[in-house]
């Protein structure tokens, strides 16, 4: 599924079997460059498209990275313009997607530079998901699914997300760049401006330190 | 290795490696090397395992949407920049 379909309402799309859905380099990047190349020839709903996904994707990192939700509409509203402005003006399509997110990233960061290894009050996931009628909680009844593994997902988010809160912040930003928004690791070293195998060595790290909180909070 | 409290100094090189290993990085010699390893060091095996899952687990928190209220305004913001 795309991220287009997401965009639609599928807020949980790689849930089923996530291992099997890995990021696969050039996947996101094709999706986001096709975007760029519309808007760029004046296609209005592909510049509409791209301008939603921006001010998303500062949505999350401030949520996710920076844990501070107040600042996610500076965020939001940073993304927006600088896309607006950068999108006509862009020669690769390929190097938007990994432009974004390092815009987003240094907008959440230059808000919050002196708090954001400090994420005391990282919101919750829990509370900013949506449902029909806006956020709803994930441990709330829903129709048509089982209770146990619902409760069991609950759970399991409530542990990633204090486990995630534990990450020195650059660690926390490769786990949500690499795993959560799919970047191909070239992508992510790009927006880290570090060597791809630093990605790799931090991911790994991170994962090793995210896999042992998971375990002692399970026990 | 025996006691998955003690890895060896095999278990901690080929640790560096699960991550690349579960990302399908490895060479195909050197992947039927860990898995083989994998199949038969219980601290190993489990490592691999709890990597897998917390791996897995990021991975399904992709994606997520705003609510339809942060939606909302982003969508009044691009009409606003564009009118």
């Amino acid at each position: 599924m795309t991220k287009q379909a997401r965009g639609g309402g599928v807020t949980k799309s790689r849930r089923l079997n996530p291992l099997e859905r890995a990021p696969t380099a050039g996947e996101g990047e094709d999706e986001y460059a096709g975007l760029v190349t519309a808007a760029g020839a004046g296609n209005a709903s592909a510049l509409e498209q791209l301008l939603m996904r921006a001010q998303e994707v500062a949505w999350r990192f401030s949520n996710t990275v920076c844990g501070h939700a107040s600042d996610a509409e500076d965020a939001m509203q940073e993304a927006l313009i600088k896309t607006f402005r950068h999108v006509g003006r862009i020669r690769d399509p390929l190097a938007f997607r990994p432009w974004l997110y390092r815009t987003v990233r240094n907008a959440c960061l230059m808000s919050r530079r002196k708090k954001v290894d400090e994420p005391a009050r990282l919101q919750s996931w829990d509370d900013v998901l949506p449902g029909p009628e806006g956020p709803m909680r994930l441990d709330a009844p829903h129709p048509g699914k089982d209770p146990e593994q619902l409760a069991h997902n609950a759970a399991l988010r409530r542990r990633l997300r204090t486990a995630m809160r534990g990450l020195p912040a650059q660690y926390r930003t490769i786990v949500f760049l690499r795993e959560m928004e799919g970047l191909s690791t070239r992508e992510v070293a790009k927006v880290m401006g570090i060597s791809e195998d630093n990605v790799k060595t931090r991911l790994h790290r991170a994962r090793v330190q995210l896999q042992a909180s998971l375990g002692a909070s399970e026990s | 290795m025996t006691a998955a409290t003690r890895p060896s100094p095999r278990c901690r090189a080929l640790l560096l490696e699960l991550s690349r290993y579960l990302d399908g990085e490895l060479t195909p010699a050197r992947r039927r090397t860990v898995a083989r390893h994998i199949k038969t060091c219980e601290c190993c095996g489990t490592m691999s395992g709890r990597l897998r899952a917390t791996i897995a687990a990021c991975r399904a928190e992709g994606g997520t949407q705003p609510p339809r209220s942060v939606r909302s305004r982003a969508a009044a913001r691009i009409k606003a920049l564009l009118a």
